[in-house]
């Protein structure tokens, strides 16, 4: 029955073996674990052992291989190197990993980080022992999510998970003009703004950062590697995704309109002050409105930000911006709409 | 993730929790009740040599259903937890990083001390990416006073308190005032919503949090209870209730992608490619104003095939819009 073991359970019984033998172990000792201890030829069950500590160091255990007498190899585990030691965490720093935990895994929710994310937290949870949790395990109070909108989900996913294990994938992409092309990348971070996820990555054939708009990635979308099971690629230490697309909350670039301000009446002034207050400059007035300034926006997202707010706003400055943004209005009501029927 | 790490990871979980419930280790874990049975079962066939009795991992429950208490045995040399992987690792620098742009200072503060305690206590290339790696998952900031509320709002649903909201309803286009007991806040589409029981309305409603002008949190302590119904992290509830209406909008070619590309596969959404490049969108039509803003701003290229009266609504809206800008 040994040889049936799925195989985690067999590597389970393997790292057992490995902790508890604090001086470590001979084959001879490992062929009497179970999993290996089979009746098939010894060289295919010590195959299978080979196959598992590969898969162990690849968890980051560290497993050293020393020969004994020059022929016997003993296996050791370094405890040092591959335990938690304990963690004293303050009340308020376990009721805070807690509410982290159950921010993001509770509910069902799969989210690019969800799988992971729950086996660390569990992990610093042993590892503060029973302290480790609150005295009263409260319900969640906050979801947080990291999806955006529902046609990014399934690639935002599949692009976080890579991100998060350091893989390569590659995807057909389709440009703005239509046309489109088989990509290889190495993500290297994401970037929300209004509108969705980008994906920050190396693109393999052009050797450089290039950025992605989820939503226009199409399938498949795949590991260019997938044989492989390790990290493939690291990321310069410190990179900001930011450094090579914006999250201004309206875009930024070279089409872009500069020193824009906008009047906000009374009635709505107080939303847009609970969005950007410290993060743009605005003034407020003495009957409750207020100005907001924004060091760039791209016209496009934000009128489609102002719209939420029917007639209560009115662009100051620029005048470029103003009139472009008039006249797209009135192209909406002018009954000859650009090209719709 | 490897399933090894996932069991190893919920072996140690238990061995330092001994005594923990059903229900609680679900909580803490992100597993469901009947998941954590499973991988019970799996554990108790691990052992070590020479597998008497007491080498192998044993549990029994104590007690019924999700209260049974997990007493879990012989499992000592699992105690300690593993290193980190590195994508765990990762995944948990991301997911503070994330959190705390949500966050108000005093937690922004802890965070920070927990992935300094932590960098220090990992080790290998689990320390590495701690420490050293850049943002994963770059969102915008969010104000402070909208973090601040956050927090208001947590600690009323942690001391089940009533709230006073002064909302402005983008339905009704108006500020108004409404008792709710709250459930939970929920980001969903990087908005943050209140969802709990409106007494105004006699019914659960998510409440956009940047929309809630002043929060009072009264003395008044609730028992009330969500729904079980709901689906609890998705943000249904957003789209529940009768649409009032099919929305239907043609756009022109030129912007006809973009609108594939974002709403093709929004919940109840269908697109209809037309021969000369248009593109028909049709959506359950839940809030006219918001109709009316994202059809108006595709201004000339975006038309509304239906209903007929939005059309009306949409021509009113834009012309305020250009007033308000002759005015100025």
């Amino acid at each position: 029955m040994a040889e049936k073991l799925r195989a985690s359970e067999r590597q389970l019984n393997l790292l057992g073996a490995l902790l508890k033998a604090r001086d470590g172990l001979l084959w001879q000792n490992i062929a009497n674990v179970e999993g290996y201890n089979d009746k098939l030829p010894e060289r295919s069950r010590q195959k299978r052992f080979e196959r598992d500590l590969h898969d162990l160091r690849a968890q980051g255990l560290v497993v050293s291989r020393d020969l004994e007498d020059g022929a016997r190899a003993r296996y050791t585990l370094d405890r040092a190197a591959c335990l938690m030691p304990a963690l004293n965490l303050r009340p308020e720093q376990r009721l805070l990993m807690f509410q982290v935990g159950s921010a993001y895994l509770r509910d069902g929710e799969e989210g690019p980080l969800s799988s992971l994310l729950s086996s660390a937290l569990l992990k610093l949870q042993a590892g503060a022992g029973r302290e480790g949790l609150p005295a009263v395990v409260p319900p969640s109070l906050v979801r947080r999510s990291l999806r955006r909108r529902p046609a990014e989900a399934g690639v935002l996913q599949e692009i976080g998970a890579a991100l998060v294990t350091r893989r390569h994938i590659k995807f057909r992409y389709e440009a703005p003009d239509g046309k489109t092309s088989t990509r290889t990348v190495a993500p290297w971070g994401m970037v929300s703004r209004r509108g969705g996820w980008y994906l920050v990555a190396r693109d393999l054939d052009r050797g450089a950062p290039r950025t992605y708009r989820l939503s226009r990635i199409r399938a498949p979308l795949a590991l260019a590697w997938p044989d492989r099971d390790a990290p493939e690629y690291d990321i310069p230490d410190g990179f900001d995704p930011e450094v090579v697309f914006s999250s201004e909350a309206f875009g930024a670039g070279e089409n872009s309109f500069r020193n824009v301000q906008i009047r906000f009446d009374p009635q709505v002034a107080f939303i847009v002050r609970n969005e950007f207050e410290g993060i743009y400059r605005l003034d407020a007035h003495s009957d409750g409105g207020a100005t907001l300034h924004l060091p760039q926006a791209y016209a496009g997202e934000l009128l489609r930000y102002l719209c939420e707010f029917g007639g209560h706003w009115r662009i100051l400055r620029p005048a470029e911006l103003r009139q472009h943004v008039m006249a797209h209005l009135k192209g909406a009501i002018s009954g000859k709409s650009g090209g719709v029927a | 993730m490897s399933e090894l790490s996932e069991l190893s990871s919920l072996l140690s979980f238990l061995a330092a929790n001994r005594g923990i419930s059903l229900r609680d280790a679900a909580r803490a874990t992100g597993l469901r009740v009947d998941q954590i049975c499973r991988r019970l079962e799996v554990l108790s066939f691990c052992g070590v040599p020479p597998y008497s009795p007491h080498d192998y991992v044993s549990y029994r429950l104590v007690g019924h259903g999700d209260d049974a208490v997990i007493d879990l045995q012989y499992a000592q040399h699992f105690a300690r937890p593993l290193n980190f992987t590195p994508g765990e690792a990762l995944a948990l620098k991301y997911a503070l990083e994330h959190f705390a742009g949500g966050a108000d200072e005093e937690s922004v503060g802890l965070l920070a001390e927990l992935q300094e305690m932590l960098a220090n206590a990992l080790h290998g290339r689990a320390r590495e990416l701690m420490a050293r790696t850049g943002r994963g998952f770059v969102v915008p900031r969010k104000a402070k006073v909208m973090r601040e509320m956050l927090q208001t709002l947590q600690d009323a649903i942690d001391r089940r308190r009533a709230c006073e909201l002064e909302y402005f309803s983008s339905h009704r286009a108006r500020l108004s005032s409404r008792r709710v007991y709250p459930f939970q806040v929920v980001e969903h589409d990087a908005a943050f919503y209140l969802y709990g029981w409106c007494e105004t309305a006699q019914a659960t409603r998510h409440f956009r949090l940047e929309r809630i002008r002043e929060v009072r949190v009264t003395d008044q302590r609730y028992d009330r209870r969500p729904p079980p119904s709901r689906k609890s992290g998705r943000m249904a509830g957003l789209f529940e209730g009768k649409p009032g209406d099919s929305l239907q909008v043609r756009f022109a070619p030129e912007v006809a992608r973009e609108v594939q590309n974002d709403w093709a596969s929004a919940p109840g959404a269908k697109v209809q490619a037309g021969r000369d490049g248009s593109l028909l969108l049709t959506l359950p039509l839940y809030n006219p104003h918001w109709a009316v803003g994202f059809v108006a701003s595709f201004g000339p290229f975006a038309r509304i095939v239906q209903p007929r009266w939005l059309s009306a609504e949409l021509a009113a809206t834009v012309r305020s819009i250009l007033q308000s800008h002759k005015q100025g």
